[in-house]
């Protein structure tokens, strides 16, 4: 920009354009038409103006006026013939000032279920950004979400992430709501999420918007402790890419995409593979004792994906996107209880289709999932529960969004809602014909601007949830002051009410589980025959919040928050409940015919008698003084406690690191050389976990020391337009030098380190 | 020893070496094998083979065979009664009715209505197998045992049902199969399971350890139903127990009189419980039906003398640790400690167990029994002992505590004839140096168990008349949530405070008797 602004419009032309490779971003496209105007080249700005206005920005009309005015100056510049050689004509320009100040401003689109920029968000919000994604060379999603201040991703198998925050840190997470472009994408059999089983890549993603804080009163259940929502790549921006990548222990990724336009429809469509080994085996090939599965010992994840995107704008206001997916993945997890080193081998598809008509939003969406899954291995004389889950679901939301002025000096932006959610799942590990779900929800929002620098945004949202046969409400309330003139800083407020849902396996479970002794088993079931009424009730959340973001300079950004949870009625495996003669009397107990084992206990769900009450709070900075280069840093601290009520034995545990810290520095150079180098460390761990033994479902406590990951990542772009890029990209560098690899959850794999190359191509 | 920095170094060499190996041919190396700590568990043992069943047809019901084969393994150390003091076995395998019978399916009967049908008695015999395996088994040396629930009584989950009835097919790795067939004791084969080390000790490798090829016989039809039975009365003229709903026991349980030359004198100074071999009369046509099914119709007990030295006959020494001139006799009578607050679960750190003195019809009528001795009778009488043995089961190599109250009587005389003999038998038996201490018993509330050879046993309380956490008890005490409670079934028997503190202070329970 300083180039254009001393009159060397070709070279600055040049920069940005070189930088729109690199980096596309709207702006960037806006300044070069500018520019490209200012230098007299009309056809060109045109041009480029028409494929900024594609990007469907929110100043569309100011610029379609400005396209106006080129082409009547266009037409006068032909007419006139006053253009000489390489003087810019005064015909071009705009007279405006470039949009320097804020040409990598963000906008978010999750915190309040529009676009919006993340300083008047009513949570603290964190964009992991497409140039985080470049350097990082990443490849797994969840490794991306480590760097976000508060996050705990846990690798349990090479297969097996798990994503939560601030405290809720364990197995099968289930406390975040994670999307893509606004599309559930958990799993309601288990309500967890599949990470390594999307019908996305890295390579698709445009940025994640992370909202911490609990999100039920606008997306309902399971937006417990945050939401997570993945931002995939426009139709018709960026160009056809390919990527192949190999690694040690024979890692292999590869993604191809394509993308195009014509006109008003634009189109995105890619495939890919990756695969991941176990980061260790829990069993070895020379195992005597115990019968394995047909399953590849060695393979932690592999998946084979495509996926198709496809836009087509009507009018102004008016606009269709349909989004399909595929993928077959097989994949290991670790599930609760006596379920570990499990692989389920799955397929699972999706249509979403979304038609904005200004000020409504339609959406309507179909997912699947079947699978085959057993355990990986079992002792001798026992079973490797081999299963074979079915799910279906269909969603219907409308959203409406207007902003409006109700009384002269308060502009309200409202958005209201109705969603519907048809779930039906088959699976032998629940009851016979487990009854199809029908939730439904209604939420409402309203932001109000009271003056320039004070934004109070209030919402609710009420559930009613089919399994606890219940509404459910939620609400959310935020302060937004923004005290300096600039509006560049935030003082954040905001109090909230949450709420899971217990999953399919919560509400309908119904599996004999056999236990160490292989002739008897304990029939864990959701239901009781010694308490008819006995109902499974839903997992709640208070949360306030006070949080401060300081983007005032443009080389610093700051942001701190401080929050406390009032965590009640978590879901937990119940206490075995031996058998009695009175359980005798009505006919259980006794030899089971379809398992020939006796079954000597019921088990099942239960609500957590004990109230955590956690306190934590981030702090993050990121600068970018010096060009090429940015530096990243947050700190998170977390405590919980325990409050245990009269005649409650909760077990207290520490599964979430009291301190964790991240830290990096990115580097880009003109010269195509990239690179990242990013650590992470995280406190001591101390987890209770549920295991079942001679005795029954028992505690057990497990500690886990403090561990460290160092990433790194070295990239360079060549040929012409630096179409290709080499790239070497190495996880958990220090492993073995400092200690043994760690593991991150107590039955984990110990994760070693990893190296990849990768070779990408753009045409 | 390398540095820190060495190794780095020589790793990424590794890793760039194996990425060069990659390039070119994708798929080198397997990732190492861990075994976090938890409960999927590491290397560990199996046991497998063939189950044989010799024995009648099975019953059928309701279109399904009834019953299965059980098969349970125990450690060496900790075998159940009368063997040793073992509770619960380590490892245990059902087989079911269907499939051990499936080869012969065409040879069953079946009623249209589903009613049970039995074969009779003098009905074929077959012969039918299955395999079999148990894991996770721990490194060590163990039997298997086990039988085929022929009535389909056998409920693993409760006291009063997880033993074999009369006509149960029982057996297991039986080393001197022939032996048994010809009437002779059965010897239990010994498994081991694991390499040993240099310490002669069994250990798990990596691979973990597997025994195959271990036979399983079942072939013995058990002649007795379990020694059901409830206390009729109390014998106590040294501590004023007048009701056997409540027997308190000293700790320092001093015994006035062990004489042989004057056993009516001795058998005063023990407490005696008096057992009946069935229920109260009232409480049988309940204990019958559901949930109990006790066989309550024609219950007595089979007494007869043990044989102590397990060889098979039946001799002068074959008698009772005290003196060689009383035999000893079965069932056997053993109170065990139970866990602190409840009525069903035993102590096991330590095992605690009194072993009871069973008389018939008084110590000088049982002085007088001969080698052949043998009869069903409805009554039975326990003399409990100034002693317990301590166990503790999580280290089978520890020694074992033999406590005694008191060395004499009042007057001076030996309570034990020979004690090394004592201790040598009891080190054989459960395979530990024992190591005989005297000092003050337990205090605690214990459950009374009669064993018969075969292993069939009784234990009171129980289920029956002890309503569990979830049965809530009727005001009147009859009921346990919707099912009756069986009174006679709930009898404690309690080691109390002493008669002589000073002595307890002097002689303290030792620490390896206490929780």
């Amino acid at each position: 920009m300083q180039l254009i602004a001393q009159g060397r419009y070709e070279t600055g032309i040049a920069e940005l354009e070189r930088a729109d490779e690199i980096f596309p971003h709207p702006a960037v496209r806006y300044n070069i038409a500018r520019a490209l105007a200012d230098a007299g080249h009309l056809d060109r700005a045109i041009t480029v103006y028409r494929s900024y206005l594609r990007t469907e920005p929110d100043d569309r009309d100011a610029v379609e006026a400005l396209l106006v005015d080129l082409k009547r100056r266009r037409a006068a510049q032909l007419a006139t013939k006053s253009m000489s050689r390489g003087e810019p004509s005064a015909a071009g320009r705009t007279g405006e000032v470039g949009r320097t100040p804020h040409l990598y401003e963000e906008r978010i689109v999750t915190a309040s279920r529009r676009a919006q920029n993340p300083l008047d968000a009513p949570n603290s919000t964190t964009i992991v950004t497409a140039q985080d994604i470049r350097l990082s060379g990443i490849t797994r999603i969840p490794e991306l979400l480590r760097r976000v201040a508060g996050m705990d991703v846990m690798q349990i198998t090479g297969g097996d992430s798990n994503v939560s925050m601030r405290g809720s840190n364990g197995r099968l997470a289930n406390k975040l709501l994670i999307l893509i472009d606004g599309r559930v994408i958990k799993n309601d059999i288990l309500g967890s999420t599949f990470w390594e089983g999307l019908a996305i890549d890295v390579d698709q993603v445009e940025r994640i918007e992370v909202v911490r804080g609990p999100g039920s009163s606008l997306y309902g259940a399971d937006a417990f402790a945050g939401v997570v929502n993945i931002i995939t790549r426009t139709p018709g921006e960026g160009g056809n890419r390919a990527r192949v990548g190999v690694g040690d222990h024979a890692q292999l990724y590869a993604s191809l995409s394509t993308t195009g336009r014509d006109g008003d429809l634009a189109y995105r469509a890619g495939a890919g593979f990756t695969r991941y080994p176990r980061w260790t085996r829990e069993v070895s090939s020379a195992r005597v004792d115990l019968r394995r599965s047909d399953f590849d010992q060695n393979v932690g994840a592999q998946n084979a994906r495509a996926y198709l995107d496809v836009t087509r704008r009507f009018s102004k206001g008016k606009r269709l996107r349909v989004t399909s997916g595929y993928s077959h993945s097989l994949i290991d997890i670790y599930g609760v209880g006596p379920f570990n080193d499990y692989v389920v081998d799955m397929d699972h598809g999706y249509v979403d289709g979304r038609l904005d008509v200004d000020p409504l939003v339609f959406r309507l969406t179909y997912t699947h999932l079947s699978a085959f899954a057993s355990a990986n291995a079992a002792y001798l004389g026992h079973g490797l529960y081999e299963t074979d889950p079915r799910q279906d679901v269909v969603g219907a939301d409308v959203q409406f969004n207007r902003v409006f002025r109700l009384l002269a000096h308060f502009e309200h932006e409202l958005s209201a809602g109705l969603g519907y959610r048809l779930k039906r799942v088959r699976w032998n590990y629940l009851v016979d014909e487990p009854p199809t779900e029908n939730h439904v929800g209604v939420f409402a929002q309203d932001a109000v601007r009271v003056s320039k620098a004070v934004r109070v945004v209030l919402s609710g949202r009420v559930d009613y949830v089919p399994s606890i046969r219940t509404a459910v409400p939620s609400a959310r309330g935020s302060v937004i002051l923004r005290p300096s003139e600039s509006g560049r800083q935030a003082v954040r407020a905001s109090v909230g009410t949450a709420f899971r849902s217990p999953s399919f396996l919560e509400s309908h479970l119904h599996l004999p589980i056999q236990l160490s002794l292989a002739g008897l088993e304990m029939l864990s079931s959701s239901s009781r025959d010694d308490d008819v009424d006995f109902r499974l009730g839903p997992e709640n959340i208070l949360a306030a919040e006070l949080g401060y973001a300081n983007q005032e300079h443009r080389a610093f950004q700051v942001e701190t928050a401080a929050y406390y949870h009032r965590i009640s009625d978590a879901i937990e495996l119940a206490d075995a409940r031996p058998l009695t003669l009175s359980d005798v009397a009505a006919g259980l107990g006794g030899i089971n015919p379809e398992t020939g084992r006796f079954r000597v206990a019921s088990g099942g769900w239960q609500n957590d008698c004990g109230v955590d009450h956690v306190f934590g709070g981030e702090l993050g900075a990121r600068w970018y003084g010096v060009e090429g280069i940015d530096v990243f840093a947050n700190y998170a601290v977390n405590y919980k406690l325990l409050e245990r009520p009269t005649g409650c034995a909760a077990s207290a545990d520490r599964s979430t690191s009291r301190h964790k810290v991240n830290a990096g520095v990115q580097l880009r150079s003109s010269f195509g050389l990239d690179a990242e180098l990013s650590v992470h460390y995280q406190t001591a761990q101390r987890w209770v976990e549920q295991i079942a033994s001679l005795e029954g479902i028992v505690d057990r406590r497990f500690d886990l020391p403090a561990y460290h990951l160092l990433n790194g990542s070295v990239g360079y772009s060549f040929l012409e337009r630096r179409k290709a890029r080499a790239e070497v990209v190495v996880f958990n560098a220090l492993s073995g030098v400092v200690g043994p690899p760690p593991q991150m959850h107590p039955f984990g794999n110990r994760v070693g380190r990893r190296i990849m190359g990768f070779l990408s191509y753009r045409l | 020893m390398t540095s820190p920095l060495v190794h780095f170094l020589r790793s990424y060499c590794v890793n760039i070496a194996w990425l060069s190996c990659l390039l070119s041919i994708a798929g080198c190396g397997e990732p190492d094998t861990f075994v976090p700590e938890g409960p999927q568990g590491g290397p560990a043992g199996a046991i497998a083979g063939q189950l044989v069943y010799s024995g009648p047809l099975p019953c059928t019901r309701d279109g399904r065979i009834v019953g299965s084969a059980v098969m349970m393994v125990f450690d060496r150390r900790s075998l159940p009664p009368p063997d040793g003091v073992g509770r619960t076995p380590v490892g245990l395998s059902v087989i079911t009715g269907e499939e051990l019978f499936s080869p012969v399916y065409h040879q069953l009967s079946f009623e249209p209505d589903g009613k049970l049908r039995c074969p009779p008695p003098d009905g074929p015999q077959v012969t039918v197998s299955a395999a079999w395996h148990v894991a996770p088994l721990s490194a060590g040396e163990y039997h298997v045992r086990g039988f085929y629930d022929h009535d389909g009584d056998y409920n693993p989950a409760l006291i009063i049902a997880q033993l074999p009835t009369r006509g149960d097919i029982a057996g297991g790795a039986i080393r001197n199969l022939a032996g048994v067939m010809a009437g002779g004791p059965v010897e239990y084969a010994v498994i081991g399971l694991g390499d040993l080390d240099h310490n002669g000790l069994r250990v798990i490798g990596e691979a973990g350890a597997r025994v195959d090829g271990v036979t399983v016989n079942l072939v013995l039809a058990l002649p007795h139903e379990r020694p059901l039975f409830r206390f009729r009365g109390v014998l106590d003229s040294q501590f004023a127990n007048d009701r056997v709903e409540r027997v308190v026991v000293p700790s320092d349980y001093p015994i006035a009189t062990f004489d042989l030359a004057d056993p009516a004198g001795t058998e005063e100074s023990f407490v005696r419980l008096q057992l009946d071999a069935n229920l109260k009369s009232e409480e049988q046509a309940l204990a019958a039906a559901s949930p109990f099914f006790l066989a309550v119709e024609d219950a007595q007990f089979a007494m007869s003398r043990e044989d102590v030295d397990r060889n098979g006959v039946i001799d002068g020494l074959d008698h009772i640790p005290e003196t060689s001139l009383v035999p000893a006799l079965t069932p056997l009578g053993l109170l065990s400690k139970l866990q602190d607050g409840s009525s069903l679960r035993p102590q096991v750190a330590p095992v605690v167990v009194m072993p009871a003195m069973t008389l018939h019809e008084g110590l000088a009528t049982t002085a007088q029994l001969t080698a052949d001795f043998g009869e069903i009778t409805g009554e039975l009488m326990l003399a409990l002992r100034p002693a317990v043995l301590c166990i503790d089961e999580s280290r089978p190599n520890a020694e074992l505590t033999l406590l005694l109250a008191r060395e004499r009587d009042d007057a001076g005389r030996a309570l034990i004839e020979d004690p090394e003999a004592v201790q040598q038998g009891l080190s054989a038996r459960f395979g530990r140096p024992v190591r005989m201490v005297y000092g003050c018993l337990p205090q605690g509330r214990y459950a009374t168990n009669l064993v018969y050879p075969s292993g069939q046993a009784w234990t009171v309380p129980n289920e029956a008349g002890i309503c569990a956490a979830t049965e809530t008890e009727s005001q009147d005490g009859r009921l346990c949530g919707t099912r009756a409670k069986l009174e006679s079934q709930s009898v404690v028997i309690e080691i109390g405070a002493p008669t002589d503190p000073v002595y307890c202070e002097a002689h303290p329970t030792p620490s390896t008797c206490l929780p």
